[in-house]
Order: C-alpha cells, then sequence, then structure tokens
C-alpha cells in the first residue's frame, strides 16, 4: 500500500495521530479500498478509536496488493507521534507526505517532503496484526447531541486535569457534566465539579429519555482537542449506561472519525484493573441538580421511575465491586474468573436493536455489522460473532457459566478478515488481570477461540 | 552607603588584576557560552586575543566557545595564557543572575581575575542594583589536541541552521548513534538514526537553497556516537550558519556562527571522534 | 452556621483569585476564617518549632456585591480547613462570567460551593453554570486560639522592599547555588541578599530603599541586622507580587527571623520566616 497526501493535509493526519496516541499504545494502519483506516484501541480494551482517511484525502492512493494481510500493519503509537511532533514547523515546511507499507520488508515507510528540498523518512518496524475495527450503529442510539467547536472542550476545561471518569446526565432540557467519583472515601477529599448546559446550547440535541452514563474523560478530551484542531462538529450517540458511548467527527468527505468508549454500568465487576483502581459505584449527589433547593441531602434522591435499574442498585451501595470500566469487549472477559455477569442493565429494555456490536443479541440485526461474514457460530474462525445470548464461547477455561447478560458495554469490535488460508489465532487477547499472556495483544478478530461459539 | 561599596573597592582600577575585561550588555557573552553549558566544568583560557571557554566529553567531543577581544568594551591582559578550570553552571547562574531574558534593561558586567588560584570575579549591574561574585578557581587538566586542519577536509558543507534544527531536536534516543553521509553523489548529506522503532533519516540536497556552499570531494559515512553530539543542539539554536565539515581520519568539525545581540560575530566549534565501534 | 456570597464584577473575582492562588503556594492546607468584615486565611505553623507563618486578611466588601454570615454560636465567625490550591482551581475559569456564588453547604460533606453563572457567547441569554464543592473541615471552637493574629515580633530593622519583580530574578538564580540566603538591611535603607558556599560568594545589594514609619517605641538601636532563611520559601513569597500588592515591607529580627508583609488596600498578607539554624 503506498499513498501521498498534499502537505496541508499534514494537520489533519497529525491531529488524528496525536489523538489515537493518547487513547492507546498501538495505532494500526489499514489499507482499504474506501482510503486508509488509522486506529487504536487502549490497553483495556475499554476505548476504541478510528480515522478512515478517503482515498480523496490523498493526491495517490494506491493498494498495490490483493491480500488484505499485506494492507496491515500495526506500530508504536509512540514512534508515530514523534513524527508528528512539531506540527506547527511541519505545516510550514511540508509540501507533501507518504504513507508506505513494505510489507516484505517489514516496514512501515513515512516520508516527508518539506521545502528547500530537504526530505525526511521514517521508517518504521511493524508487527502483523489482524484487523482492527468495532461495529457500530450510531443510528440505533438513544441520544444524540450534537456539539460544535469548542463548545464542549471548554466546558471540559472547567474540570481539573486529575480527573479521571466523567458522567454526562441527559435530560430533555439540558445535561450536566460531572466528575465521577468512585470511591465514597473520597468524598471530602476531592473537588467535585459540575456544569449544566442547556439543551438548546447544542445544535442537534435529540434526548427522548434522561440518561446517565459515565466514560473515561482522558479519552473525551483527547477527541475534544482534535475536534478543536480541524474545527468541525462533533456528535455524541449514547444510551443506556453500560453501552458504549459513540463520538463522531466527519471531515468534510476527506476523513471520518469515530471513537467508541465503553460506559460503566453498575454490576460490571471484570476485574481489568487498569489505571483506575477498583471501585465502589457511588453516586454522587447532584443535589443542586435534582433537588435544587435542597442542600443538606446525604443521601441520593430516589431514581426517577423511568430509571433503569441500574440506577437503583447504584444507590445499594457498597458491597459491590466495581471496577473502573468495563472493557469493550467483554467477550474476552469471560476468561476471567472473576467476571460477573450481573442483572444486565436491560433486562427491563426491550433488547435494543442497538448499537453495539457485542450486544447480547442475535447477530442477525443486520444494523449491526457491516462486516459480510454471517455470525453464524459454526462458521469459520474468521467471523466476528457479535455473539448470541450465549456467547462468548464456552472458552477453553473459565467460562462463567452465569451469561444471561453480557455487559454489553463489550465492543468486542474484532471483524475478522476472511483471509485465505486460514489466520491462525495466534494471538490471545491479553488478559490484564489475570496477565498470564504474554503474547502481545493483537485484536484478534479470528481469534474465536473466544467468540465462536462450540465449532472448535 | 558604607555596607555597598566596601567591595566595589576591589574591584576599581586595581593593577595587580591580571585580567580585566567590561561589557555593557552581559548577554553577548551568556548567549554564546549557553551553547556549551552541559557539562558542569569547563576550562577557561585567557589570552590577548579572547576568551575560549572549553568543555570535554569522554575524551571523544570537545566544544570550544570563542569569546574574542573585541567583543568586549574594555579588555586588559597583562600575562601569558591563562588556564583555569571553572564550574560552568555557576558561571551562568552569576550571568544571568538579574534574569537573563532579553529585552529588558542591559546588564552590564566587569570580570577580573587577580591571579594564579583566585577566584574570578564579576560584577554585575542592573538599574543601580549591583551583585559581586567571587567564583572559585581550580587548576585545569590537559585539554586535548584534536588535530583538526583545513589541510585534511574532504568534505565541507555550510548551511543554514535553521533547516538542521528539527532533524537535531528530534533525534531518536534510542539510537546509539547518528550516521552521517557526506557526498558530491546523491543524497548529498544525509543524517540517520537507527532507534528501536525504526531508521529516521534527513536528507538535504546539495542544490537547496538553506545549502550557502557545498564543497564534497569523496562519499564519506561515519558514525558519531549520540549522547556526544546532541548537546550541539544548544549550539544550533542559537546560531544562524553552521559549516560542517569532516576530515580524512572521518573526524567532525561543526562551526556554529552566532549573531549577539549587538550585531558581533562569535563563534563555537564542535569536534568530535568516529564512533569506532563497527557493527557486528 | 451560614455562609453565602456574591461576586458580579469580574475583576473581583480575577483578583481574589490571585490572593487566594497566592496563599496556594505557600501550603496544601490552611485555615479559612470567616467573619462580617473580613476574610483570613491562616497557617500556623510555629506550633512546628520555627515554623513559618501565613497571615492573609483580605477586607471583604472590596470584592463581594452581598455578604451573609451567620457564624459559631455568638462568635460571627466560621473556620474550616481548606486547600487553598482547589478553591484556587474552582476560580480560575471564570472569564466572562456574570457572577460567582460561595456558600458553604453540606453535600457528602461539608463543602464551600462555587457556581459560576457563565452567559454562552452569541447573546442567547443561555448560561452554563458550573459548580464547584471545595471539600472542608470545620474547626471547633475548641481548637480556636491555635488561628489568632501572631503578635508583631520585636524587630530590629525595619524597610521597604525594592521591586518585587528584581528580587524575584536574583532569587531565582542564586537558589541553584545554595539553600540558604542571608539577608541584611539597615536603617539608612540598603538590603543586601548574599550566598557563599564552596564554590562560589554572591552578595547583591539594593540601595536608596524607604524606611517605613515607625512608632516611638521601636529600638533602633542596631544599624543594621542580618538573618539567614530558606531561599525558597522566601523565594515563594517574593512570587505573590501576582497579587498586585502596592507596598511590600521587610522587618529583620536580628538572626531570628524575617517578617514580611504585603498590603494592598484590602488585602494583607504576613509571612513569618524563621532563620535557619545555621552553624
Amino acid at each position: 500500500m503506498n499513498c501521498t497526501a498534499p502537505g496541508r493535509h499534514i494537520k489533519v493526519f497529525g491531529k488524528a495521530i496525536t489523538c489515537l496516541a493518547r487513547v492507546g499504545e498501538e495505532i494500526y494502519f489499514e489499507g482499504e479500498a474506501s482510503g486508509l483506516a488509522v486506529r487504536t484501541v487502549n490497553l483495556s480494551r475499554s476505548a476504541y478509536g478510528s480515522f478512515l482517511f478517503q482515498t480523496s484525502f490523498f493526491s495517490k492512493f494506491s493498494l498495490q496488493s490483493q491480500n488484505s494481510g499485506e494492507l496491515r500493519c500495526k506500530v508504536s503509537a509512540k514512534s508515530c507521534l514523534s513524527i508528528f511532533k512539531n506540527l506547527a514547523s511541519l505545516e510550514r515546511s511540508v509540501e507533501n507526505f507518504s504513507i508506505e507499507l513494505k510489507f516484505r520488508e517489514g516496514e512501515l515507510v513515512f516520508g516527508l517532503q518539506h521545502r528547500h528540498g530537504i526530505k525526511k523518512q521514517f521508517n518504521l518496524t511493524f508487527q502483523e496484526c489482524e484487523g482492527l475495527s468495532a461495529i457500530f450503529n450510531k443510528n440505533s442510539s438513544v441520544l444524540h447531541i450534537t456539539s460544535n467547536q469548542k463548545f464542549l472542550g471548554e466546558c471540559v476545561q472547567h474540570f481539573p486535569l486529575n480527573v479521571v471518569e466523567i458522567t454526562l446526565n441527559a435530560k430533555h432540557d439540558h445535561t450536566m457534566l460531572s466528575n465521577y467519583v468512585e470511591e465514597e472515601s473520597q468524598y471530602g477529599k476531592v473537588l467535585q465539579t459540575e456544569m449544566r448546559l442547556a439543551s438548546s446550547e447544542f445544535p442537534c440535541y435529540n434526548v427522548s429519555v434522561d440518561r446517565e452514563v459515565t466514560f473515561c474523560l482522558k479519552e473525551l478530551r483527547a477527541v475534544l482537542q482534535f475536534q478543536d484542531a480541524v474545527a468541525q462538529p462533533l456528535h455524541l450517540y449514547f444510551d443506556d449506561p453500560g453501552r458504549p458511548v459513540i463520538m463522531a467527527i466527519e471531515g468534510d468527505g476527506l476523513y471520518e472519525c469515530d471513537f467508541v468508549l465503553a460506559t460503566l454500568t453498575d454490576q460490571n465487576t471484570s476485574q481489568y484493573s487498569q489505571s483506575t483502581n477498583t471501585s465502589r459505584v457511588g453516586n454522587i449527589t447532584k443535589t443542586s441538580v435534582r433537588a435544587p433547593t435542597n442542600t443538606s441531602l446525604r443521601k441520593p434522591p430516589p431514581p426517577p421511575s423511568n430509571r433503569q435499574p441500574p440506577t437503583s442498585t447504584r444507590h445499594s451501595t457498597n458491597n459491590h465491586t466495581t471496577t473502573n470500566r468495563p472493557s469493550l469487549d467483554d467477550t474476552l472477559e469471560e476468561e476471567n474468573p472473576f467476571t460477573r455477569k450481573a442483572p444486565p442493565p436491560s433486562t427491563n429494555t426491550p433488547q435494543p436493536e442497538n448499537s453495539l456490536i457485542l450486544s447480547p443479541e442475535p447477530p442477525d440485526k443486520d444494523s449491526l455489522s457491516p462486516v459480510p461474514p454471517s455470525p453464524e457460530p459454526g462458521n469459520q474462525n474468521n467471523n466476528i460473532t457479535p455473539l448470541p445470548s450465549s456467547p462468548f464461547s464456552p472458552t477453553p477455561d473459565n467460562m462463567d457459566a452465569d451469561e444471561s447478560i453480557i455487559d454489553d458495554a463489550l465492543l468486542a469490535a474484532l471483524r475478522g478478515t476472511p483471509e485465505g488460508p486460514e489466520s491462525p489465532p495466534s494471538k490471545r487477547f491479553k488478559r490484564l488481570s489475570s496477565g498470564d499472556e504474554e503474547d502481545s495483544v493483537a485484536i484478534n478478530p479470528t481469534n474465536n477461540v473466544m467468540y465462536c461459539d462450540d465449532s472448535d | 552607603m558604607i555596607l555597598c561599596h566596601l567591595q566595589n573597592s576591589r574591584m576599581v582600577q586595581n593593577s595587580q588584576h591580571i585580567f580585566e575585561a567590561r561589557l555593557d550588555n552581559v548577554r553577548c557573552m551568556s548567549s554564546v557560552l549557553k551553547s556549551v553549558a552541559f557539562k558542569d566544568y569547563a576550562t577557561v583560557f585567557i589570552s590577548n586575543n579572547g576568551l575560549k571557554v572549553t568543555v570535554e566529553e569522554s575524551k571523544c567531543a570537545q566544544v570550544n566557545a570563542f569569546l574574542q577581544s573585541d567583543l568586549f568594551q574594555a579588555y586588559e591582559f597583562s600575562s601569558d595564557t591563562l588556564v583555569f578550570r571553572i564550574n560552568l553552571n555557576v558561571l551562568m547562574e552569576c550571568l544571568n543572575i538579574f534574569g537573563g531574558a532579553p529585552g529588558h534593561s542591559f546588564v552590564s558586567l566587569k570580570m577580573y581575575y587577580p591571579g594564579e588560584g583566585e577566584p574570578l570575579g564579576l560584577v554585575l549591574e542592573e538599574g543601580g542594583v549591583v551583585t559581586e561574585c567571587q567564583i572559585k578557581t581550580m587548576e585545569a587538566d590537559e585539554i586535548l589536541d584534536f588535530n583538526f586542519t583545513s589541510v585534511g577536509v574532504q568534505n565541507k558543507i555550510i548551511m543554514k541552521s535553521e533547516c538542521l534544527r528539527d532533524a537535531f531536536s528530534d533525534l531518536d534516543v534510542s539510537s546509539q548513534v547518528i550516521e552521517m553521509l557526506m557526498s558530491p553523489d546523491a543524497p548529498y548529506f544525509r543524517l540517520s538514526t537507527f532507534g528501536h522503532a525504526g531508521t529516521t533519516t534527513n536528507e538535504y540536497p546539495k542544490d537547496s537553497d538553506m545549502v550557502e556552499s557545498f564543497e564534497c570531494t569523496k562519499t564519506q559515512i561515519n558514525k558519531y556516537k549520540l549522547t556526544l553530539l546532541k548537546p550541539s543542539i544548544k549550539a544550533l539554536l542559537q546560531s544562524t550558519k553552521i559549516s560542517i565539515r569532516m576530515d580524512d581520519r572521518g573526524f567532525l568539525s561543526l562551526q556554529y556562527m552566532i549573531k549577539t545581540e549587538d550585531g558581533n560575530t562569535c563563534f563555537v566549534e564542535y569536534l568530535c571522534a568516529p564512533d569506532e565501534d563497527n557493527e557486528d | 452556621m451560614r455562609f453565602k456570597a456574591k461576586l458580579f464584577d469580574v475583576q473581583s473575582i480575577t483578583q481574589l483569585q490571585s490572593v487566594i492562588s497566592a496563599v496556594s503556594r505557600f501550603c496544601k492546607t490552611c485555615c479559612l476564617k470567616l467573619t462580617e468584615d473580613k476574610i483570613y486565611f491562616i497557617l500556623n505553623d510555629r506550633l512546628v518549632c520555627g515554623g513559618t507563618t501565613i497571615w492573609c486578611e483580605v477586607t471583604q466588601s472590596s470584592y463581594f456585591d452581598e455578604f451573609r454570615i451567620e457564624g459559631k454560636d455568638d462568635t460571627g465567625a466560621i473556620l474550616m480547613s481548606v486547600s487553598p490550591d482547589m478553591l484556587a482551581k474552582s476560580l480560575c475559569n471564570t472569564v466572562g462570567a456574570s457572577s460567582v456564588k460561595v456558600k458553604l453547604a453540606k453535600k457528602q460533606s461539608a463543602c464551600l460551593s462555587v457556581e459560576i453563572a457563565l452567559p454562552s457567547p452569541g447573546g442567547s441569554g443561555m448560561q452554563r453554570l458550573v459548580t464547584h464543592d471545595v471539600p472542608v473541615h470545620l474547626i471547633p471552637l475548641s481548637h480556636w486560639q491555635e488561628y489568632e493574629e501572631p503578635g508583631m515580633p520585636e524587630f530590629d530593622i525595619s524597610f521597604y522592599l525594592p521591586p518585587l519583580r528584581k528580587l524575584r530574578n536574583v532569587l531565582e538564580r542564586i537558589k541553584n547555588l545554595s539553600n540558604h540566603v542571608t539577608v541584611q538591611g539597615s536603617w539608612s535603607g540598603e538590603m543586601t541578599l548574599s550566598v557563599k558556599t564552596e564554590l562560589v560568594t554572591t552578595k547583591t545589594y539594593f540601595t536608596d530603599l524607604d524606611i517605613p514609619q515607625l512608632d516611638s517605641q521601636v529600638d533602633t538601636s542596631r544599624a543594621s541586622a542580618e538573618v539567614t532563611v530558606d531561599i525558597k520559601k522566601l523565594l515563594t513569597f517574593v512570587q505573590s507580587q501576582g497579587i498586585g500588592a502596592s507596598k511590600s515591607i521587610c522587618n529583620i529580627v536580628h538572626n531570628r527571623a524575617l517578617q514580611l508583609f504585603l498590603l494592598q488596600d484590602d488585602v494583607q498578607l504576613q509571612y513569618y520566616l524563621p532563620s535557619i539554624d545555621t552553624s
């Protein structure tokens, strides 16, 4: 794969790389018919980011291979980042830049042609990998709001840098943003910030039911920084707690940006410990909002009746161990003996024909997967099977018996690309908590050991 | 006014000092010395021609900053060449004692050296506030003579410093060496690093308008330890032009032209021996 | 106990924020005392031998448009311990704010709730409301005597400091040479800062300094006095120039302490810095 883009596009490209590097440690490059996809997923698989640069973004674009395995690779995010470190000066002096995947040599080559005849080239060694992509459907999210350039970015500035997670509470006429406090012991020690925004501040505010979701602020900041640089509107799609939040930016037909972030569910007990620690789900009483006059409330007010069960269980306190955030590909989690599948938030709701792939639903929702392979478990290893309710394949070991609901926060993504010769399920997902897999973490879609039902 | 001037009298017209110099704007000196201030200690040479401040690294690299006598408003020297060793960090802090940022009022400097074994004296003044410093001096060690002469030079390029800034600021520190290629044929001038993530190359064609002079006679490719060359970025940032020369032994000489605030030109030279370790 | 206050003038908000920010550089936690006329930030480390003390007094009416307090019992005051840094942070993004309200509240725990109203740009009349709850711990009456105003020690020399910017530049450089600095002053309006180490000695002379008016009880028998203190702590004080203080005074208690004052119409910051026990 070989493509060249004009110098005026280097800012967007560089900002995209910077954004992805803030989320994940590796960046995946994949040449597709529609363009170049640049993606990442974070270590705990709770955040996925994707930029698809259409062929119109490039002055030259050629795939040079029919074998999709030779059209993709992953490289260290840090090394990519160092290429685009000094964007201000690159913007001024780069005339054009190119990206070439030299599969046989094992190199991803970035070439920058500067003014004055100066040429720079970065030959990055890459790792082979399987494709990485998430399947999601924005249209089936219940809530959609759009924010103009800078607006959300300005709002988020009111939150100190050490805030890890943010809660978005959307009501029909306003939205509240607040910092999420994991442990009750933190009350009385941390600054609690809350911001109330009228719905009319958003160019598009489509909130038919009240919803509250909590997700990682770090990734939101990364996306907002990108939004600020390109001055395009940001679309936010979200649903019940536990279901991922999708953020999308469209770049005038030149590129598309999509981020999928897992949200906290109340009973997600998987133990990925990642940067944040295991916590209890406390509820921050935003008394100033719900009960404006009563400032001495100690207990959270009872949830509004139309709220989802999760909310009420949230108040039940202390004994749940909850983690920071569920991974998007919970599927992986079943390997984790500690995963407990608690009564799913969605028991009361009709299984939404909802976005996220990983839903426990039968994969036949075509709204789901843009991907061809049929979800039939019986299939080849190569399919992404948004799993049916008894999903996740009985994996070798500790398959947790109680499957009733898999956290639909699991976005497992992974699109298997049906390859000619079989794709060795070479790499297993790394299980962060048990730490037994040393292998690198390919997000291996074809590792259907996980996905596939008993066909193996 | 008692407290104040007791010390000053040491300085005034003291014919016992073997060296005395005066500068109306101390930044003319501190900006040049900034390029060599990457090690704690330096060797200072004082002669009739001016000052030379030398810093060495691992016996393989040497940097020299030249402050010629006509840079100073007054320069008196009555001895043979003087050499001493001094703590460069301390010297820089003292020279910058009133802040060091350009654009504000000028800070004047008087420098004096009473004699061997005595501390180097500085008197700085800004807007009526005076600071006196006495910096300990020590015996100097031998410094290297790289024996780099123009006769041995096979390749020489003079170019504008700004185009090399990115290359040097973003050096991949996971690479042990910088490889430098100089050649009469393409790619003419190339810098490469080989780090964990991969290879980075920077190529500068001879007809680039950033290149002022190109005299290369023979293709040479040499490697230099990255840790030795990295500090040269300081000189690069202060300078307007750089001359790159490689001699027949592969030794590298980088000469930087620095313009001071009052329009004078000073030079800093970097000498570096090639890395002998060949890949195995 | 109740406390509720409002500010409408953005300029005042910014100024108040810079005062609190200056205090935050001295300490991680301090005592905030609210009374009808004044707000105080107090740090009293004297309990720890040779500790520093900070006393910052702000006339509330210069900043607040509304100020209502019901103190503890009949004292008319409320004392609480708070992180000045958190408080300063909660006030730092107030550009364009139409109002700031501060009140003592009890949410999960006692806190100072700072509510900022930011009109949306575009004149739509909409407002964005940001609320920061800064956790505080109320100080019981029994401990209040620890936070009394420190008495003025008997000093030997007093003078107005030179422009703080100059002082700051010098201190910032010499702090890299040594941890201690000797401050010397005389009744003739001269001050020196000296540093002495094995490698270097430096001495900076400031002259023509003004002398404050003294009352007759002050003992002026000593012509000069000096004290050696921690450079970094002195630098922290000097960096508080952000307050926009119009006057700053230095009192030296020979070989014992430095007492520094930053004075402005409605803000007074007192800093007591004991000497380092050298030699």
